[in-house]
């Protein structure tokens, strides 16, 4: 594996609440290579935002908090280094795009004012620079007549247009790392591919290490290195791109996999829906948490935590049984 | 003019719902107080498809494309501004409430947002009895054995009866919504994008459910979404809408076997395959622009501006939906 940029261990997160304590982040690590896109795939709840936040440090605390693990860049721990040296790696060495681009960019303000605040302060910037630097950014996202638009309100852009805007903006500081939570998950299919292409074609002009967090798998099979899949806090399987989606080895990956129509395989087939629901992290039981939905259970997984097991160098997942001994006949065909 | 007499045209049983040029514009105006120039969003401009019995009809698109809209002008939840809707060989276009309330009982709806289209004072038992009381269904002391009935009917514990909405996650609420629709045994649910809030694992649940209770019950339905995937999955015709109107309709099977509207081709290219290796190989067209406001009237084809096989001649008057089985609006493509 290249260099990692940035390398989390052990992360644990966890929220206090009405209910109980829950544990959002169950001990997660990954790491990213400039240039590579990590894909972190989970459903609502799952802990796959969580995680990002914490990497950041925007846990509302209270009622969050980090109750362990690392968050190695450039040598130091993001978790300990305190509010002003995160503040300066923070939309400077590591950009974010969230998923609304509503409600990510101030309503009062004017794009070029958000655009230049970032260089002014990160960079160094006059106001002129900083100005001339955000009308670069917009024309490079694909912005037409930046010049003229920057001056503009968020709300007279379009959805598809204020996230090009909020990509220019997390890339205004020529960022190492990018983080991408669901960037294209309120745009149109079209817009969305417009975006991704973007996304791909920055990345390669940069190096920019992107994580990205979606529930698409689509938009992981098009865009992502390595994936990790995440339920109920954690990581269950992490494998390359290609691997985890020609031989997946958790049962809730196949379970994911398995589950959506696809538009290249012939219709008319059922569909093989997970069974219930994902679980109450207030209440964790022992054992797999995944377990009572699995077709794969054994009695062992609801008693022991599942055993990290790997296959190959960069394959790696929780789970006690070997799925390759269970017949599975739908395993996925790529026609053409 | 609308027009309600009842003329027996179409009035067989084989297609009960019969739409023809439906229009929906909302004004608009423009301009200082003293200067207003009055404008149309024309949300819906001129929509004519049919639905068999026992059919699923699909309509995709996507935001703002009008096919929600044209839903809720169907059913009179909006007043069209113009064209008919035959059900059963009456035309009930425009019908005020109270002469759409008895056809409530045949045409039902199923919303997007099982949360907030359910009522959270109500039990489950109540929501599912309520529609069965107004229409005087059943005798008083069997409605409750009818809603156990139900319940179990679309996989939800009848013991949970007593308990209320909020208690349920999204994929059980849209259960609660579907056994709502179901309790008055409609002839034709329109389902406007019922899993495009759910969970992917739970998506596939909500799908199998509705094919289901659709062959069991000799349902007509109309499938409304922007998940193309998914629509093609269920339904046996789909029509495509972009900017207010039916741009290509097929059956299922045509349509994305041999699509030939260009937007249609756009659109199907941009949804991401779940399989890297797929991905990998497929060409995508990636459409420049975006949709169009719709309060801007068009001499010619409404997609010209995005097209990329437009020609000077698209612009100067507008293709009509051509073809039997295979319709499309291009005057480059050839309907079937």
């Amino acid at each position: 594996m290249r260099n990692s940029l940035l390398q989390v261990d052990d992360l644990h997160v966890e929220f206090d609440t009405d209910d109980g304590v829950v544990r959002a982040v169950d001990g997660v690590s990954f790491a990213v290579a400039p240039g590579e896109t990590l894909g972190i795939v989970g459903e609502s709840g799952s802990g796959k935002s969580v995680t990002n936040l914490a990497v950041l440090g925007l846990i509302p605390r209270p009622p969050g908090r980090i109750a362990g693990g690392r968050v190695m860049f450039e040598g130091h721990d993001l978790l300990r280094v305190g509010e002003d040296a995160l503040r300066r790696v923070r939309g400077n060495r590591i950009g974010m795009i969230f998923q609304d681009p509503m409600t990510s960019l101030n309503p009062f303000l004017t794009v070029a004012e958000q655009l230049t605040e970032v260089t002014r302060l990160h960079m160094g910037h006059t106001r002129a620079q900083a100005l001339d630097h955000a009308v670069e950014m917009l024309e490079r996202v694909g912005i037409p007549a930046a010049a003229e638009r920057i001056g503009s309100y968020p709300h007279e852009f379009s959805g598809g247009m204020r996230q090009r805007v909020m990509i220019a903006m997390a890339l205004s500081c020529r960022p190492d790392v990018l983080i991408a939570d669901e960037p294209t998950t309120a745009l149109d299919v079209t817009i969305q591919a417009q975006i991704l292409e973007l996304m791909k074609e920055l990345q390669r002009d940069e190096g920019t290490a992107i994580i990205m967090i979606t529930h698409d798998l689509g938009v992981i099979a098009n865009v992502c290195d390595r994936v990790s899949v995440m339920y109920a806090g954690r990581f269950v399987e992490e494998a390359p791109v290609d691997e985890l989606f020609a031989q997946p080895r958790h049962p809730y990956t196949i379970g994911l996999l398995r589950s959506v129509p696809r538009l290249d395989e012939a219709a008319g087939a059922r569909l093989n829906p997970i069974q219930g629901q994902p679980p109450d992290l207030t209440s964790p039981g022992v054992g797999c948490p995944f377990a009572p939905r699995c077709d794969f259970a054994l009695p062992v997984c609801r008693e022991q935590d599942p055993p990290i097991e790997t296959s190959g160098a960069n394959h790696r997942f929780e789970c006690f049984v070997d799925v390759r001994d269970v017949s599975t006949s739908n395993s996925t065909n790529p026609a053409s | 003019m609308i027009d309600h007499s009842r003329t027996p045209v179409d009035a067989s049983d084989d297609v009960p719902l019969d739409v023809r040029d439906l229009k929906v514009h909302f004004p608009t105006s423009s301009g200082p107080l003293c200067d207003r120039r009055y404008g149309a969003v024309r949300a819906v401009d001129g929509v004519s498809f049919q639905v068999h019995a026992g059919e699923t009809y699909g309509l995709v698109g996507e935001s703002g494309c009008g096919k929600s809209t044209t839903a809720r002008a169907v059913l009179n939840l909006i007043r069209p501004t113009g064209g008919q809707v035959w059900w059963r060989g009456r035309n009930i276009a425009g019908l005020d409430d109270p002469a759409m309330r008895p056809l409530r009982r045949d045409l039902q709806m199923i919303f997007q947002d099982p949360f907030s289209s359910l009522n959270p004072r109500m039990t489950v038992g109540q929501i599912v009895g309520e529609p069965m009381k107004i229409f005087n269904l059943h005798k008083p002391a069997d409605r409750q054995l009818e809603v156990i009935r139900l319940l179990d009917m679309v996989g939800l514990n009848p013991r949970f009866m007593n308990r209320y909405p909020h208690e349920f996650s999204g994929g059980q609420r849209q259960r609660i919504g579907v056994a709502r629709a179901l309790a008055v045994q409609p002839q034709l649910i329109f389902c406007d994008e019922p899993v495009a809030a759910l969970d992917v694992s739970i998506q596939a649940q909500v799908v199998n459910l509705l094919d289901d209770l659709q062959q069991r019950l000799a349902l007509s339905l109309v499938f409304i979404a922007h998940d193309l995937a998914i629509v093609r999955h269920l339904s046996d015709r789909i029509g495509v809408m972009y900017l207010g109107r039916i741009v290509e309709e097929a059956s299922s099977v045509d349509l994305y076997r041999d699509p030939k509207h260009p937007y249609t081709k756009a659109l199907l290219s941009a949804v991401p395959i779940p399989d890297p290796a797929v991905e990998r190989r497929r060409r995508r067209i990636v459409l420049s622009g975006e949709v169009p406001s719709p309060d801007k009237l068009y001499a010619g084809c409404p997609f010209a501006d995005r097209c990329p096989i437009v020609e000077p001649s698209c612009r100067e008057s507008p293709p009509r939906l051509e073809g039997t089985t295979h319709r499309v609006a291009c005057f480059k493509a050839e309907g079937g």
